[in-house]
């Protein structure tokens, strides 16, 4: 295990679990400008929240989990759904006239005012579009405007992605936001000045890859912390390794530790309510050759306990229940595969009866 | 306006090299890289869904059917030449059509 600071081990241990979850309510967005509402413990549609703007692309949780943040597909557009009512509150564009923004990577403040991400301009003029530098962007989620924009430095303009609001993370205390790129940066939600740099390539680290991130929303992830992969390449023999990467928000620390041989890609980490448990999709090969695994995690001990061949469907997402013990496959399609954990084996496909256009939020009863 | 004329066999290699880094038709083999083939027009060839080719230049990482993956033409794809123009001119085209799948018969024909 490779460690910068000891403290990183003195947050780990003083992290507590989560209490025990009862099954709750998942929300998945759907073709034709919906979110659909499943109930856990009947395995039923529920429920359908109508949207105003258009086919929802990704959604997240406020910190509270109160309120639903809806990344709609037309524009820079945004619409919030309150979680109790299961009702639209509002709808809000940030396109100006012939001027439309382009996001990459979304973060909301903890105080839930502010929306952070990476944005560019697309202007529309009489005989041309012109395309703006990135720049940070803070939103003010009250106004449904922008607050500030800032430029983005010249390192972090050529990398775009980030992924369904993954790659940025604010810490608890909102004063810093991370960003999860070929390295990661953290920087001061003040003023978007550098306020530390981990060079995961660097001689600390060396052929450190890029840290894979799931989208934010696992319910049971710790508060302040993020868990994600990593891949090595060894500078000599070139052997690729996999392994954990933990980092602590609050203290700007963290730890990797390799696991074993790596694999071709992961879907994000879902945790069990109790955090000792973790679930992830590994792939090996690609097209025809392509195999799916379920891949069961000793979170305490970073080892791999169990893993287990499935079918996978060509493109899928995966989550977990809020008790752990299901396993949900979804996407490209209007199916859900609902896996066994103890068993990995599917129980149940429910349909509901339209295409999943977004990731799943789960929220424990 | 080239003021420069290759002569002689040499000269000729060069300009015919340059001629093909700088020309306006693309060999499809020429870029990308050994592992990620290069597909200048798009994922289809032809203008209609379920004749797309996934990012290893097969089939097999398409969805089955390819109904499943039509909103992503217009959505994470966004190669709206074989669907209908959702986001500006046919936003409702989909409207009576909640899962291709089953629905695909619902969705709208679109007379440009």
């Amino acid at each position: 295990m490779q460690r910068r600071n000891f403290l990183t081990a003195l947050g780990a241990a003083a992290a507590a679990p989560a209490q025990t979850a009862r099954l709750g309510t998942l929300f998945v967005g759907a073709w034709q400008k919906k979110i659909v509402v499943i109930d856990e413990a009947t395995q039923k549609v529920t429920g359908e929240i109508d949207l105003k703007i258009d086919v929802p692309r990704s959604l997240m949780f406020n910190e509270d989990r109160s309120k639903i943040l809806v990344h709609a597909t037309k524009g820079c557009s945004f619409e919030i759904v309150d979680v109790a009512t299961r009702k639209l509150e509002r709808s809000f564009s940030l396109d100006t006239g012939g001027k439309n923004y382009r996001t990459s990577g979304l973060a909301i403040s903890p105080d839930n005012k502010r929306l952070y991400s990476h944005v560019y301009a697309v202007d529309r003029k009489i005989d041309r579009f012109e395309v703006g530098k990135p720049q940070w962007a803070v939103v003010d989620l009250a106004g449904g405007k922008f607050e500030k924009f800032v430029e983005l430095p010249k390192e972090l303009q050529r990398i775009r992605g980030g992924g369904r609001g993954g790659g940025m993370r604010v810490s608890p205390d909102g004063k810093y936001i991370y960003l999860f790129r070929e390295n990661v940066a953290i920087y001061s939600t003040e003023d978007f000045k550098e306020v530390d740099k981990i060079e995961l390539s660097k001689p600390l680290f060396p052929g450190l890859e890029r840290v894979t991130l799931g989208p934010g929303d696992d319910p049971h992830e710790p508060k302040g912390k993020v868990l994600g992969f990593f891949n090595s390449t060894d500078t000599v023999v070139h052997k690729t390794t996999f392994g954990f990467a933990e980092f602590d928000l609050t203290k700007r620390t963290f730890e990797f530790t390799p696991v074993g041989p790596s694999t071709s890609a992961t879907l994000g980490l879902r945790l069990t309510p109790d955090r000792k448990t973790g679930y992830t999709v590994a792939f090996n090969g690609m097209g025809a050759n392509r195999r799916c695994e379920f891949w069961i995690f000793d979170i305490a001990s970073r080892r791999i306990t169990k893993m287990q061949e499935f079918e996978g469907r060509s493109r899928f997402e995966f989550s977990l229940s809020s008790d752990g013990k299901t396993i949900y496959i979804y996407g490209a399609g209007n199916t859900v595969e609902m896996f066994d954990t103890a068993t990995l084996r599917q129980v149940r496909d429910l349909d509901v009866n339209t295409d999943m256009t977004s990731n799943m939020l789960v929220l424990p009863g | 306006m080239r003021h420069i004329k290759a002569i002689n066999q040499k000269a000729r290699r060069i300009d015919d090299l340059l001629s093909g880094t700088e020309g306006d038709i693309e060999g499809l083999q020429q870029s990308g890289g050994a592992e990620r083939p290069h597909y200048p027009m798009g994922c289809s060839i032809v203008f209609s869904p379920g004749w797309e080719v996934d990012s290893s230049g097969g089939t097999a990482g398409l969805c089955q059917p390819v109904e499943r993956d039509l909103y992503d033409c217009y959505i994470s794809c966004y190669w709206p030449a074989q669907v209908p123009d959702h986001l500006n001119n046919y936003p409702e085209w989909t409207s009576k059509c909640a899962a291709a799948t089953k629905d695909w018969r619902n969705i709208d024909l679109v007379f440009p």
